[in-house]
């Protein structure tokens, strides 16, 4: 519950812009002031009274660092602070950006169809009707199998011969079993 | 001469919401002098580091603060302790007590005392 509130209130300031320290340095002003005259009251110099109060406060850079900190959230400030940077220094120089984009956008391209083409061929299944029931036939021979002419690729074996590829009549009698 | 101690972590909340419970609505300054004064000067407290903590306690809605007239023509931020904070006051008080207790005990054994 407790640390839900803190988030809470802290995007509350960040997004109504309320992450400045105003309210910190008024305070810390009263705080000095107040040390300064109790510091007076107790015989200092003026000089020495102020220069003691600020020591007793601590490093005050390092508070006010810790007070922002706490108000807000820092590290979505700084992602927007490193956005709008970039964007002004990008709109700065045009050619560098243009140059930028363009080698990104034929990079990303060229990725995209190397890979859809790989999709298709390499890992989807074939685009027919009932493509689970596909199988694939291979055969073998001995060495006294005598085949004729035939296209695709053939295994020569020392003791026969086997290929993927089937005779017209050899097709004909497998298709209609 | 007497070291100063530094404050443990998280005992200085403690201590602010505790001074608010006995005081009542007071600034950043009175605050710290408060637990300066009853630490007997012991404690090394920048003083600074009290506003990041306020802050922090208010936006865990423990405390809560205004703008009030101060002395000498100025303004001062005033906090008080919430509902929220009196009963997380009572919870840590509970806490803090406990391992007190068990500190104390653990090291008033001695060699002679084995249980």
């Amino acid at each position: 519950m407790k640390p839900l509130k803190r988030l809470l209130a802290r995007i509350r300031n960040l997004a109504s812009h309320q992450s400045g320290d105003q309210r910190f340095l008024e305070e810390m002003e009263e705080h000095l002031s107040r040390q300064t005259e109790e510091n007076l009251r107790s015989g200092m110099t003026p000089a020495e009274a102020r220069r003691q109060a600020v020591l007793k406060f601590g490093a005050v850079e390092a508070i006010r660092e810790q007070y922002h900190a706490e108000k807000s959230l820092p590290f979505i400030e700084s992602v927007v602070q490193d956005v709008r940077y970039s964007t002004r220094i990008l709109g700065k120089s045009w050619g560098f950006t243009s140059v930028a984009a363009i080698s990104l956008a034929l990079a990303i391209g060229a990725n995209t169809t190397i890979f859809s083409i790989i999709k298709r061929l390499l890992l989807d299944r074939l685009d027919v009707p009932h493509a689970e029931q596909l199988r694939l036939l291979h055969w073998y021979g001995d060495r006294h199998t005598v085949v004729t002419n035939m296209w695709g690729m053939s295994d020569n074996m020392p003791e026969g011969i086997g290929a993927a590829s089937f005779s017209y009549p050899a097709f004909e009698t497998t298709s209609t079993r | 001469m007497k070291t100063r101690t530094d404050i443990q972590q998280g005992t200085l909340a403690l201590m602010v919401l505790k001074t608010l419970e006995v005081l009542g609505p007071l600034h950043g300054y009175g605050i710290g002098r408060r637990i300066e004064h009853i630490s007997g000067d012991q404690l090394a407290l920048n003083q600074g580091t009290l506003y990041p903590l306020l802050l922090r306690l208010e936006q865990e809605g423990a405390i809560a603060s205004e703008w009030g007239p101060s002395e000498n023509n100025r303004r001062a931020r005033f906090y008080r302790l919430t509902r929220t904070g009196r009963k997380q006051l009572q919870a840590e008080l509970r806490d803090w007590q406990q391992t007190a207790e068990i500190m104390a005990r653990f090291l008033a054994i001695n060699a002679e005392v084995r249980p």
